[in-house]
């Protein structure tokens, strides 16, 4: 329903229920205002006060909703004076700053449009600027107490620090209870800062841009929106872009501090080749020119494309492999495996998610058709039980996990099946503590005791399923009492939170890598997926199966086809249609045998049959398990190239390496974790003579004798939509705001949010029956711990960018092993104690800290530092269907270090 | 414990509090022991726990009234770090009065003497069920129940012209008709018993003389608007009158159930609530009853709509209910709907200050002059509702106490407190206690509010030194015109009004100071405590 007023005037149609002052909103009129908060009551600052009727009576716009015929005057001789005296009056309380504050102080620019004289200020203001946190500062003198900050931290983020302390002339803005802000819990996410009006807590060092640019966040697949301050080229400042649906203004540490990589002296700018060629070392104490010569682009295309067709031609086709960068965009990763196929004639391509999410995308396409989240981050307010399995996603994935705590607050149920007790825990109904690896279990006697007590969605099951009745015989084993047996949790908590899942519907899935990233992780997948099949949680709003992407274009990497045995848009490898029609496009013959998998390709070298590996923009050396495998496979390769922004541990060992540019510096499209594509704008030039990817890729293939034909980025879409169904309506020039969402069947469409709705893209949901396989549990005599590899929230991956950020390294400079506080005693170990930590595959040392969040016999530490390099300790044991590494369960055992 | 948003939540986090040491590291485990987030208790705690000093010094102004030039004889002996200022202590008529750990004091120079229990000018005490029975005690509930009280008693509201000794005169009808209508099931009686502005102590005099007929009265108003819930919030140092009314709900439940055959009557809870002047206010007291600060919520919706745990609440004064059972009382007996007898409160320079029982509409000479021991001429002014209901100067003669005549007379009744000022005081003087009350009491929520009690308090404070100018008076002026239309609740408003009064009443004292100059000779020098 909607009212007829009239605004200044004009006549305007508003939403019941809408403030007068979004109503003005929605006609471009902005009515003053200091504490407004994305158009939410707040209702403060009083300076939003409009006339309304006849006579005009004074209303506060933000808490005074609409009504018919309503006659709204946002502008009066009457109002103006009100604003003028209201203005006067916080301002004789207000310190006057130097003119850059202007820029930050929406006080003072009120100040300046309505003419207030400042009238006698106080000579001296108690400032006590508060500079503990790395990144912000917080000046009490300049807040005004609008509560902004703290509609931002604790209802918008939902982080929970911020309060308003005292009461009356003596409030005050203070952090948990009274602490500073850097010894606060404090997640440093800056919204606070984003949302001040007046420049009272700042980015330090906060000057005004010449310029601001929108794009996407390089880090996680949520995939935000990031307005960027320019001044001399370079970025100063970042804020959430509140024009995004996808973030809606809000970021994260890394989305707010991490930007600084790109500015970075030691960015790659020109093409390096190895002194001597096949030497195959690691730096070392050496610098990168005792090592690495400066070379033309001539000079190091020339040389790799020579190197890969004379290893084409000794070795055979399957010599060659590439791994795609999966923070490179789409149009990036499509001509890479382009060029590795039509060119290289190799189908020996792969991306990092054979590292993470492999299993998620293979199972989920097993099972419906489409290897990606079945519905959009925003149905988590449609939900009315939310069950987030193996993940951390407040520390992975902070932003998403912000709509969730404020679901959760609405009045959504919250399940966490976790090992460890993670951020999101405080905010949850129930927590499932399981053994590590054990999730396939729990999930299946889940789904055991819905069907044994019909709770089962018997209409979707009959109407949009396949394979039911061999999936319930295979439930057999299932019983709650062997899953409180093999995962340790209590079968009525088991049946608890079966129940919820399956009658508080709506119920939407979220898991990340605690899932995959097992020897099991497929079936960890689909036994989640079998429960959603019976429930029939699936192609509604507030349902779903959304595995979290890890980085920003991953799921792109898998939709461009950088995934051996499937081509662009998940199109079967052996399908002739498909062949066919890709062979025309290309005017290439395709590969004729399936490549390998990323893991696959690195034991392929170590066995001697891949000879050139052309890595880009992937640490392998780090990122891989078992890194002296890893390394002693690139040892093995006749040829090694690899492409990055940085230098790497990887790089190290390259025979040739070729300067990427970043995100910031060229144009493409980046695909998020709900098949959101987005498009990326470019900021900068490259630095030095670095390249965008798909321009090295088309001027490689040229060398190669392959025209590429691929005039701008936009191009390299345009092939994509008409080889691509799922990409059949995308091309840059529809994606300018918020992107679309894939499928989008053609530029008539709007893509689609929620897949699967009316019938499966396979047609039927598919069960796949698993089976449950104890470990060896001699192993764990040995190894007496499960090591558990995750993440922290500042930092990304190996870091490569992340540590490049002043004020991240100065958050979270360092790792160390996190442990349960009486496994501590028992092994009579002390808080920092630098251990060992051993594996069947080798060894770190690290200091360990007391953790009562890690439950006993589990440890828990990151990879992101390069000086505790975790991988070293990992098996090479894979998930068998995708080879994804098992890095979330490796056996350890600690030792002790004598002095 | 009760989490944040449920009731009870706030009282129990206090008392678990103060078995701490009040350290950062018990606060800490407080969250952690409750599952709250550290900042819920920083919000909350640093707005209601105030000093915790081991004596309190009412700065209301019945006691300031009463305090001598040179200060409290009784606290100087006190150390300075073992004091804290307060701006109401309640007991008004017994002014000056200090709290020292657990007891009230009247402090008249050297004679000190503890308050104990109930003043009884005028007021009957029952203080047994049987008393209250005698008396004809729960017939009127009785009869209300036979009336079918949705309809009949709705009726005699609206015939009565009820309007709320509260504070705001507002209509009763208005709520009780609105909430009675509201279609949902759960709604909830509040009955406000957190009196705390300067002067008023009527509620705290009723509910300790007579505590029954707040439950009769309670119990029908809820009935009438088919509330299953009464919460009755009494101001946090109202101990004696939570006492009583325990009491009297044990003994008044027992022998209704019995008289009504289990019929099921709606629950009272009584909580005694923390906090300030402001937390009296009715969404203030929401806030505070659910937990959170006690700070003035935006109106709309209104209570009757959103109230209460987001259920429709009427919230009711307690002298506004216990005159509504007299009222209806006397309807059931003779048929009557003529206006009874309301408590005045009077106190400031009067010779017998105290709670008087009279028709209401007494006049205000009658008021000073028979119940008082004073004259009303001889005064320069009265505040006649609190610090919230204006400043009449005496020039134009008495009037009647009742709210039309007083709106007519440019203030308002308020909860019928009034605080005589006399010839002999300084205006300015007395307003620089005015306006400071209000920037303590003020929640600091709203700007205009926080800004504004500020600059005023600041200007009689500056005014009282000689530091004030007259262009700062003028300024002043457009303060309290934001202050008036810009405020969320009353108190800003208040605040402005009785600054603009004393302008409109007393500009050439206001102008003589900034000129240097008191005639009654209390400003210009240092004022001791």
């Amino acid at each position: 329903m909607s009212f007829n007023v009239t605004i200044d005037g004009k006549p305007v149609s508003v939403d019941k229920g809408e403030s007068i002052f979004n109503a003005a909103k929605s006609v471009g009129i902005e009515v003053p205002n200091l504490c407004s908060y994305n158009g939410q009551e707040n209702g403060v600052c009083r300076l939003c006060m409009v006339e309304v009727g006849n006579p005009p009576r004074m209303v506060p716009s933000c808490s005074t909703k609409v009504t018919e015929n309503l006659e709204i005057k946002t502008k009066s001789a009457q109002l103006d004076e009100y604003r003028s005296s209201l203005l006067s009056m916080i301002l004789k309380d207000h310190p006057v700053h130097s003119g850059t504050d202007g820029e930050k102080c929406k006080l003072e620019n009120y100040a300046k449009e309505f003419n207030v004289e400042r009238g006698k200020q106080p000579e001296t203001f108690e400032v006590s600027v508060d500079t503990s946190h790395p990144g912000i500062e917080f000046d009490s003198s300049k807040c005004i107490l609008c509560r902004k900050c703290l509609i931002a931290c604790d209802f918008d983020q939902v982080n929970e620090v911020i309060s308003v302390s005292g009461r009356g002339t003596g409030a005050r803005i203070t952090f948990d209870i009274g602490e500073h802000l850097g010894e606060s819990s404090c997640v440093s996410c800056g919204a606070c800062v984003d949302s001040c009006p007046t420049g009272a807590l700042i980015e330090k060092g906060w000057e005004p841009a010449e310029r601001t640019e929108v794009t996407i966040c390089p880090y996680c697949a949520v995939g935000c929106s990031v307005e960027y301050g320019i001044k001399n080229d370079k970025i100063i400042w970042a804020r959430g872009y509140s024009g995004s649906t996808v973030n809606r203004g809000k970021l994260c540490v890394k989305g707010k501090f991490g930007f600084e990589f790109e500015m970075s002296t030691d960015r790659l700018k020109v093409p390096l080749i190895r002194k001597k060629i096949g030497e195959r070392t690691s730096l070392g104490n050496r610098n990168i020119d005792d090592i690495f010569r400066k070379a033309s682009w001539d000079e190091a295309l020339d040389m790799i494309a020579s190197r890969l067709v004379s290893s084409r031609e000794k070795h055979g086709k399957h010599s060659v492999g590439g791994i795609a960068c999966d923070r490179a965009t789409n149009e990036d990763v499509y001509a890479f495996q382009k060029l590795m196929r039509a060119v290289a004639g190799s189908d020996n391509v792969d991306q990092s998610a054979t590292l993470c999410h492999a299993p998620s995308a293979a199972m989920l396409s097993y099972a419906t058709g489409a290897g990606a989240s079945t519905n959009s981050m925003k149905d988590v307010y449609a939900a009315k039980t939310i069950l987030m399995a193996g993940s951390n996603v407040d520390r992975a994935h902070p932003v998403l996990s912000s709509e969730i705590k404020r679901a959760v607050k609405n009045g959504t149920k919250l399940v966490i099946v976790d090992p460890r007790r993670v951020e999101l825990s405080r905010h949850a109904d129930i927590r499932l503590s399981l053994k590590p690896g054990t999730d396939a279990v729990l999930f299946s006697a889940m789904a055991k005791y819905i069907l044994d007590n019909n709770l089962e969605d018997r209409d979707f099951i009959s109407g949009r399923t396949e394979n039911f009745g061999e999936y319930v015989e295979s439930l057999y084993p299932f019983s709650l009492e062997f899953a409180e047996e093999v995962t340790g949790i209590p079968s009525e908590e088991i049946a608890r939170v079966a129940t919820i899942y399956a009658t508080q519907k709506p119920s939407i899935i979220f898991w990340t890598l605690g899932i995959t990233e097992h020897e099991n992780g497929s079936d960890n997948v689909s036994s989640l997926i079998n429960l959603a099949l019976i429930t029939g949680n699936v192609g509604k709003p507030g349902t779903g199966l959304s595995p979290i992407r890890g980085q920003n274009n991953v799921q792109g990497g898998a939709d461009m086809g950088a995934v051996a045995g499937s081509l662009p848009g998940y199109q079967p490898f052996f399908d002739e249609k498909v062949r066919a029609k890709f062979s025309e496009a290309w005017q290439k013959e395709l590969p004729e045998f399936q490549g390998w998998k990323s893991t696959e390709m690195i034991d392929a070298a170590k066995k001697g049959m891949l000879k050139f590996l052309y890595i880009t923009g992937e640490n392998s050396v780090r990122s891989h398990p078992d890194s002296s495998g890893t390394v002693e496979a690139l040892k093995k390769l006749d040829f090694l190239v690899v492409q990055d922004i940085f230098m790497t541990e990887t790089a190290e060992y390259a025979d040739v390496i070729l300067p990427a540019a970043s995100s910031f510096e060229k144009t493409g499209t980046f695909t998020n974790t709900e098949r959101r594509v987005q498009l990326i704008n470019k900021i900068f030039d490259p630095p030095g003579e670095a390249k965008p990817d798909w321009l090295i890729y088309t001027e490689l293939a040229e060398r190669l004798g392959y025209k590429m034909n691929f005039a701008s980025s936009s191009s390299i879409m345009d092939e994509i939509a008409s080889l691509v169904p799922s990409y059949a309506g995308i091309g840059h020039d529809r994606l300018q705001s918020n992107g679309l969402q894939w499928p989008v069947k053609d530029r008539e469409s709007n893509g689609t949010e929620i897949l699967h709705a009316d019938s499966f893209i396979r047609g039927k949901g598919r069960f796949r029956i698993i089976s449950w396989r104890a470990k060896d549990p001699s192993e764990e005599h040995t190894y007496p711990y499960s090591l558990i590899i995750g993440r922290q929230r500042e930092h990304y991956h190996t870091a490569t960018m992340t540590s490049r950020s002043r004020v991240i390294s100065l958050i979270e400079g360092g790792g160390n092993i996190e442990m349960n506080p009486d496994d501590m005693e028992r092994e009579n170990l002390l808080k920092g104690e630098i251990v060992e930590v051993k594996s069947r595959n080798g060894t770190i040392k690290a200091p360990v800290m007391p953790n009562s969040d890690v439950p006993p016999h589990v440890i828990f530490t990151t990879f992101h530092y390069n000086e505790l390099p975790t991988n070293i300790l990992t098996p090479d044991t894979y998930d068998k269907p995708t080879k994804t590494p098992a890095y979330k369960d490796t056996r350890v055992k600690i030792v002790k270090i004598n002095s | 414990m009760s989490q944040q948003g449920e009731l009870g939540f706030l009282e129990e986090l206090i008392v678990e509090y103060d078995k701490g040491d009040k350290s950062k590291e018990h606060i800490y485990r407080l969250a952690e022991k409750h599952g709250l987030r550290p900042y819920q208790i920083e919000n909350v705690l640093s707005f209601y726990k105030q000093n915790d000093k081991k004596v309190k010094i009412c700065k209301g102004l019945p006691c300031r009234l009463k305090t001598g030039k040179d200060g409290l004889e009784y606290t100087k002996r006190i150390s300075e770090e073992e004091i804290e200022e307060v701006s109401c202590l309640g007991y008004c008529d017994k002014a000056p009065v200090v709290w020292s750990e657990g007891k009230y004091l009247q402090v008249n120079g050297n004679k000190i003497k503890e308050i104990n229990g109930v003043n009884n000018s005028g007021f009957k005490r029952i203080e047994t069920l049987g008393a209250f029975l005698d008396s004809g005690g729960f017939t009127t509930l009785l009869k209300s129940i036979d009336r079918n009280p949705s309809d009949n008693v709705l009726k005699f509201v609206k015939e009565l012209d009820l309007k709320g000794f509260g504070g705001s005169g507002f209509p009763a009808y208005v709520k009780w008709s609105a909430v009675s209508a509201s279609p949902v099931n759960e709604k909830y009686l509040l009955v406000n018993a957190h009196e705390g502005e300067p002067g008023t102590f009527k509620d705290r005099v009723l509910m300790e003389s007579n505590p029954f007929d707040l439950i009769e009265a309670s119990l029908i108003s809820a009935l009438t608007v088919g509330a299953s819930k009464i919460i009755i919030a009494l101001k946090y140092e109202y101990r004696d009158a939570e006492q009583a009314l325990r009491g009297a709900l044990e003994s008044s439940m027992e022998y209704l159930n019995d008289k009504l055959d289990n019929m099921e009557l709606p629950e009272i809870r009584i909580f005694r609530i923390p906090g300030f002047y402001i937390t009296g206010e009715e969404s203030a007291l929401m806030e505070a009853i659910e937990g959170r600060r006690s700070e003035p919520r935006l109106r709309p919706p209104y209570p009757a709509e959103i109230g209460l745990f987001g259920k429709p609440t009427l919230i009711d004064n307690v002298e506004t209910l216990v005159y509504f059972l007299g009222r209806l009382k006397e309807f059931y007996a003779t048929g009557g709907r003529e206006a009874g007898g309301k408590v005045y409160c009077l106190t400031g320079d009067v010779e017998n200050p105290g709670p008087y029982l009279l028709q209401y509409g007494t006049k205000s000479s009658t008021l000073v002059s028979q119940k008082g021991g004073a004259s009303f001429s001889e005064l320069k002014a009265v505040l006649p509702g609190g610090l919230s209901g204006g400043l009449l100067p005496t020039d134009n003669g008495s009037f009647s106490l009742d709210f039309d005549s007083l709106r007519n007379a440019g203030a308002g009744l308020g909860t019928g407190s009034m605080i005589a000022i006399s010839k002999d005081r300084c205006m300015v003087d007395v307003m620089e206690n005015v306006e400071s009350f209000f920037e303590r009491e003020s929640c600091g929520k709203c700007m205009p509010c926080r800004y504004g009690t500020h600059e005023l308090s600041k200007l009689f404070e500056n005014l009282k030194k000689g530091a004030a100018t007259e262009n700062e008076v003028t300024a002043a002026k457009e303060t309290a015109m934001v202050m008036l239309k810009g405020s969320i609740c009353g108190l800003g408003q208040a605040s402005a009004k009785m600054f603009l009064d004393s302008v409109k009443y007393f500009n050439e004292e206001i102008r003589n100071h900034t000129a240097g100059d008191c005639l009654a000779k209390t400003c210009f020098q240092e004022v001791e405590r």
